[in-house]
């Protein structure tokens, strides 16, 4: 799996955006998956969308284009599923999982 | 959709029972207590209807493609929660008063996003009914109001803990084809000249507080449904021989609120769309609060705009127009109008799409903008009743100016420039006093709830702890 983080910028953030990649970093190493960096030649498994707010301003179609699938942080919400910032990293690892099996 | 005239017309037919000053009103459309708010809410019919203004005034219905009041549109993108803040500017610039429609515009778009919600949480239907409900209202271009404000009783206690349980609207009765409500909901703009009511919680709920986690739609006349119709200052000025005296003849003041009360009040399933989940019941305040507290960048700069150019029409008429200290106190108006439109602008451009698929602005942003309001109008006024001077307070009435003997002294010690006729500077000043003395400001102040509202919901929306962060790294704290 080669995943991939784009991160919004964090300009009025509900979470701390940098720990929380930092603890995903952790996992994707962790379960033996590819951390790359997002270029335009770049062929990218799941993009991980890590915005610090419901407006999700990275959320963008040519954006969601660049990747087989996308993993959707916006404020304390994976996806629109309200979630505590704690359990944030490991909601994102399960759902690269569910990609992983399907 | 229906022009001024077809909605007054409309809600002739309706025979909803309003009482003011002791006595049953037969026809809100022609009373004079009540008239003015209806001219401002046809005005709104009038200006969809107006190549103008048909822009922001209107909008393609997501559900039908029809072409629809935009005040009965569900919010498609970020460019229609901005569409609404600049329509509501606009309409604001031509009433100088409260045009009552944006309370049930925000109630239909909060109870649009947490239906859907609440069905893929629990698998109920209740999206499905508001559906309905929802292409009835823009096919027939209806003005329902939102009604959400319970009259609370005792603040310190609970609904389920108040010593009468009717002071929190409640479902008293469930039945095969419906429920039986009973409270009131107080101060409800635009209510007795609305064609339906959208009935809302007020607060959050608990477990073993189902009866008041309801939501629900009825007509104005559903039987056991009434309207107290609420004084406003100066409201005896409300009379053809006061028209300059009233300073807004036409329009009034805010939104001829009313305290509506639920006598036992059938209500069918098919218009219920909440019905005992408490834990739905704050998303629903929470979603309609953001939703009402966006506009107040939007209207109330619409009438800052009337009250600016008011002030400096009085400015000129008195001959300081060009005196320093008053352009400065004009440009400070200025500021402080821009900077209020410049919070709702933000909030919808900052906004988002929920699961629905609708969109909502951005709550922190929108809280800030209504808290805001409840400081910079004020200020505003301020301003502007320092420049239209005493007059505002001890101005004739309008009788002694028309009166044979009386008239020409006003004529004369009320003049100023020479060119302009004394009764416009008096219009100007009824004008200006109309809106920044007495009910209108209290409006500011509370309309779309209270300030410790919008600094509790602030405190829920900051980050705090991050900015505590971003401190401690700078001041080299680890």
């Amino acid at each position: 799996m080669r995943i991939t983080f784009k991160y919004c910028g964090s300009c009025n953030p509900e979470i701390d955006l940098a720990q929380i990649g930092h603890s995903l970093q952790a996992q994707v190493q962790q379960q033996g998956w590819q951390l790359i960096t997002l270029d335009a030649d770049a062929e990218v498994d799941v993009m991980v969308l890590l915005c610090g707010c419901p407006r999700a301003c990275i959320d963008k179609e040519d954006q969601r284009h660049q990747a087989e699938q996308v993993v959707l942080v916006a404020g304390k919400r994976l996806g629109w599923l309200p979630l505590k910032e704690s359990a944030l990293p490991q909601a994102v690892i399960e759902a690269i999982q569910g990609y992983n099996r399907s | 959709m229906m022009n001024g005239w077809q909605y007054q017309e409309s809600l002739k037919e309706l025979k909803p029972r309003v009482y003011y000053l002791g006595q049953q009103i037969e026809d809100v459309v022609d009373h004079p207590a009540t008239a003015p708010h209806v001219n401002a809410a046809a005005k709104i019919y009038d200006m969809a209807n107006d190549p103008v203004y048909e822009e922001l005034c209107t909008a393609v219905s997501h559900l039908t493609g029809q072409k629809i009041n935009r005040f009965t549109h569900i919010h498609q993108s970020t460019d229609d929660l901005t569409s609404k803040v600049k329509m509501l500017r606009t309409i604001g610039q031509q009433t100088a008063s409260c045009f009552q429609r944006c309370v049930g515009f925000d109630a239909l778009n909060a109870i649009y996003q947490i239906t859907y919600e609440l069905d893929q949480a629990k698998d109920t239907s209740y999206h499905r009914r508001f559906l309905d409900y929802l292409k009835m209202v823009q096919e027939k271009d209806l003005m329902p109001s939102g009604s959400m404000t319970d009259p609370k009783g005792d603040r310190s206690l609970s609904p389920g803990e108040q010593a009468d349980p009717d002071l929190y609207l409640h479902i008293v009765e469930k039945r095969a084809d419906g429920i039986v409500v009973r409270g009131a909901k107080a101060h409800i703009t635009g209510s007795v000249n609305s064609h339906e009511h959208l009935v809302m919680p007020t607060t959050a709920l608990k477990e073993g507080e189902e009866d008041y986690a309801v939501c629900f739609a009825v007509p104005v006349d559903a039987p056991g449904v009434l309207h107290i119709f609420g004084r406003q200052t100066n409201d005896d000025r409300k009379c053809a021989s006061c028209a300059i005296d009233a300073g807004n003849f036409e329009f009034g003041m805010v939104g001829g609120e009313a305290l509506v009360v639920f006598e036992d009040v059938f209500v069918p399933w098919e218009r219920v769309f909440l019905c005992g989940e408490v834990d739905f019941a704050y998303p629903l305040v929470e979603r309609f609060a953001t939703f009402h507290r966006q506009n107040y960048g939007g209207c109330k700069a619409g009438l800052g705009d009337v009250l600016i150019g008011a002030t400096a029409s009085v400015a000129d008429v008195n001959g300081t127009g060009r005196a320093a200290h008053i352009r400065d106190k004009i440009a400070e108006m200025i500021y402080l109008n821009e900077t209020l439109y410049c919070g709702s602008i933000a909030c919808s451009s900052q906004g988002f799409k929920t699961p629905s698929g609708a969109y909502y602005p951005d709550p922190l942003l929108a809280n800030i903008t209504k808290l805001n309001a409840t400081r910079s109008i004020y200020e505003t006024a301020r301003l502007s009743q320092d420049i239209a001077g005493g007059l505002l307070a001890t101005l004739p009435s309008e009788e002694d100016m028309k009166d044979p003997m009386l008239g020409k002294y006003v004529e004369k010690y009320f003049k100023s420039v020479a060119d302009v006729p004394t009764e416009h500077r008096i219009r100007l000043l009824r004008l200006i006093e109309a809106m920044t003395c007495g009910t209108a400001m209290v409006e500011s102040m509370h309309g779309a709830g209270s300030p410790q509202a919008m600094r509790i919901m602030v405190q829920r929306q900051a980050n705090l702890e991050q900015k505590k962060r971003l401190a401690r790294k700078l001041a080299g704290i680890s």
